[in-house]
């Protein structure tokens, strides 16, 4: 399929491939490439982050004071789709995707200042604290407590499934302020310091041995009041917005099509068992059923451009990302699932060793090694950043008036 | 009619969930596997002082003879308790082919053992290349004036780790042969696999490794036959292990989410939780009954033919399925925490996608029932 270009956005596409070519290390890529995780490996995703950076290109969304590209909505898409095509690393999402912008939107001019260029050139890498163990799909009842102590917030309570934590080094929290009216309205957002006195990260492993997410304790905390975003009472409304980005921040169809190329590569390994020489790939019900994700995937591909066509007339993807995100997470569990079918007896054998790129020896194992891990961890893909039901309920709701 | 399971059965069934409430309370289980300690000959010992390893034995070799029924009555219990004692492995299996082909010697040198617990086999058959076809292995036999010499790989033998012996299947140009392998047999080298679902496994690897003519195991050219019959066995007792653990998915989930609240309600009062559950529900059932045809095919006199390999197929397509299901939403009614080390509900879920490609994937029964259709009336 042609997309249907402007001389200017041809133009752009092209410069945008140069530099990948260019720029785009071969380790980067291929660290991503079969990384199991949601994400690559945080200090190849760092790496590729100051490479961005350095053209300007880390973070296009922001506004332009702040290292942000101005890029029309066309231009972001094409910029996100050259980088799927090209193997390149998505950017995790917790500093560039979600608190940067709700400094950019809710902060001090001090707090822009001081956080947004540290983010840019990766002296900061955060983490999100949302979650907590009675607060799942119903985010508003969070408890995690901060109590104003003279020019101090004293943080007490825990957070749950922080994914990087233990690489971070500043976490946002939406703590509670206040048990008064609706639960939404006593949350703030509030910026930590991983390192202050009290706080304390315990990993939560994976059936796949992964270790990407965990559960931090804040134990009397003492936070100056200066770091709340936004005042008081305003977390659910940055949440909110910062929810929508989460969602529906990135256009995914590329990143789906990198996956069944995988996945092909994959069926053309995997003996078919019965006759010598021959593999799954030949199989006609096999290639029906790659061929029905990819048809599938070729909609999100035109939802997508929809989707931008329509933001080109200003806006923000509203109820629209959960649509997206519920395509996007159910294509990448079908594909781990279609891809963990070819592995035939392969499936008793898990690697366990992370990072997954230092222990890949040849294109065999480069295809076969992430796909029981990919299998495993992808089924968080339809709970993590509001679960799929709540996502349908979302659309129940906001899009059919019902 | 009698679809229930007998006495006999039942006490099976009792004396199996009353050996993993006692030794695989979850939090105990995880401090064994973490620790390294996969194999517990306490525990074997304990099978065997039940008559369990005897079970698949006939009686005239001094076993039990135990029915299909009453192997998957304990298979079905090992599933639902996520217990990790190599049963299917290293007593129905490697029992059965003893039981049906071991010389006198090698039934005094290995089966007697084996029923006792003092020796433990396992079968090294599985090689990539040929997925789950029981032919066409690179491991090779060829003969020499005193017996023959294996040569090749096994990738995968599963529970191989810490076995006494094993039986290899190998190829020449006339045909399969079974041979009889001790640990220590000099030339034969071992790697330990800590499979997906945790188990001790192994891969072999057999440089010139001499063997006698009495280490065959059957005729000459009767591995296909035999592994034929052990294949359908061990896709039964795994679809007995797969029901266990979908059971006990399922009753873990419903509990679950009678007592997680959000939104101010436990999250199973949300109707779309419920349809959920209740969809789960009928898929243990549809499972359930493949499991009573399974008997029931396995009963008629002519256990071995084409209408029990289409019973197992068609058992093994549709618990497959059912597996899938219901592995899939017990993870997603339980959220993130299910598919953490921490909760049992992300181990059964393993162990079901494991099983799932245990002794033919979902595609490869679809494809041996359907080609079966035609010579099955």
């Amino acid at each position: 399929m042609q997309l249907p270009l402007n001389p200017e956005e041809i133009l752009f596409q092209h410069d945008v491939r140069d530099f990948l070519d260019s720029q785009l290390s071969e380790d980067i890529a291929f660290a991503n490439r079969v990384a199991p995780g949601v994400w690559a490996p945080h200090e190849k995703v760092l790496q590729w982050q100051r490479t961005l950076n350095k053209r300007g290109w880390a973070a296009p969304s922001w506004p332009t004071e702040y290292g942000g590209q101005d890029w029309s909505p066309m231009q972001t898409y094409l910029f996100e789709l050259e980088c799927a095509r090209a193997g390149a690393p998505s950017m995790i999402g917790m500093s560039l995707k979600m608190v940067g912008p709700v400094i950019a939107r809710f902060g001090t001019q001090a707090q822009k200042d001081y956080y947004l260029p540290r983010i840019l050139d990766t002296q900061d890498y955060w983490c999100q604290g949302f979650s907590e163990p009675g607060a799942g799909s119903d985010l508003a009842s969070l408890k995690c407590k901060a109590e104003l102590d003279g020019d101090h917030y004293i943080v007490n309570g825990t957070k749950l499934w922080t994914t990087e934590a233990h690489h971070a080094n500043k976490i946002f929290n939406l703590v509670r302020t206040s048990t008064a009216g609706k639960p939404q309205a006593g949350i703030s957002f509030l910026l930590m310091d991983m390192d202050m006195p009290g706080i304390s990260v315990a990993p939560i492993v994976s059936i796949s041995s992964d270790h990407e997410v965990n559960q931090v304790f804040f134990d009397s905390v003492r936070v100056p009041k200066g770091n709340l975003v936004g005042h008081e009472g305003q977390g659910w409304e940055c949440a909110k917005y910062l929810l929508e980005f989460e969602r529906g921040g990135g256009m995914q169809s590329e990143r789906i099509k990198f996956q069944l190329e995988e996945l092909k590569k994959l069926a053309a390994h995997m003996p078919e068992g019965e006759e010598p020489s021959t593999y799954l790939l030949a199989d006609p019900q096999i290639q029906q059923a790659i061929a029905e994700l990819e048809i599938r995937n070729t909609a999100l591909t035109l939802t997508e451009l929809r989707i931008v066509d329509a933001m080109s007339g200003g806006g923000n993807p509203g109820a629209e990302s959960s649509m997206l995100k519920i395509e996007f997470t159910e294509l990448q569990q079908l594909i781990t699932e279609l891809s963990t079918d070819m592995l035939g007896p392969r499936i008793s054998l898990l690697e366990r060793t992370r990072p997954m790129h230092e222990v890949i020896t040849d294109e065999l194992s480069a295809l076969v090694s992430p796909v029981l891990p990919k299998y495993l961890n992808f089924r968080a893909a339809s709970i993590y950043g509001g679960t799929n039901e709540v996502q349908r309920n979302i659309i129940a709701k906001a899009v059919l008036g019902l | 009619m009698q679809l229930k399971y007998s006495e006999e059965q039942q006490m099976l069934a009792d004396s199996a969930q009353r050996f993993a409430q006692q030794y695989y309370d979850f939090p105990q289980r995880s401090e064994r596997l973490n620790a390294g300690h996969f194999f517990n000959p306490d525990y074997w010992q304990n099978f065997a002082d039940l008559g369990w390893l005897g079970l698949p034995v006939s009686e005239h070799h001094g076993g039990f003879g135990g029915a299909l029924g009453d192997l998957m009555t304990i298979q079905q219990e090992l599933g639902a308790g996520l217990v990790q004692e190599p049963y299917l492995s290293s007593a129905i299996l490697s029992g059965a082919l003893l039981d049906w082909a071991a010389s006198p010697a090698q039934f005094e040198e290995w089966l007697m053992p084996l029923t006792t617990g003092e020796k433990r086999i396992c079968l090294a058959v599985t090689e990539f290349d040929c997925r789950y076809a029981m032919s066409g292995f690179s491991t090779s036999f060829s003969q020499t004036e005193w017996g023959y010499v294996l040569e090749g790989d096994k990738p995968l033998v599963v529970d191989g780790d810490g076995a006494d012996a094993y039986i290899v299947a190998a190829q020449s140009p006339s045909g399969v042969s079974l041979f009889l392998v001790r640990a220590d047999h000099p030339g034969l080298t071992k790697k330990t696999i800590i499979s997906a679902d945790d188990r001790a496994s192994c891969s072999l690897h057999f440089d010139g490794v001499n063997l006698l003519a009495e280490n065959r195991l059957g005729l000459e050219g009767d591995g296909l036959e035999l592994l034929h019959r052990c294949f359908n066995l061990g896709a039964a007792a795994t679809c007995a292990d797969m029901v266990g653990s979908m059971r006990s998915l399922l009753e873990i989930t419903v509990d679950y989410a009678k007592q997680r609240s959000q939104f101010g309600q436990p999250i199973g009062k949300f109707q779309v939780l419920q349809h959920r559950m209740a969809d789960m529900f009928m898929a243990l059932e549809r499972a359930r009954s493949m499991l009573v045809l399974l008997s029931l095919a396995h009963s008629e006199a002519d256990n071995q033919g084409d209408s029990f390999s289409q019973a197992v197929s068609a058992s093994k397509v549709q618990i497959n399925k059912s597996a899938r299901y219901i592995g899939q939403q017990a993870v997603q009614i339980h959220g993130g925490i299910g598919i953490t080390q921490e909760l049992n509900v992300g181990h059964y879920f393993k162990r079901l996608i494991v099983n799932e490609g245990a002794f033919g994937d979902t595609r490869f029964h679809l494809k041996r029932y359907s080609q079966l259709t035609d010579s099955v009336k």
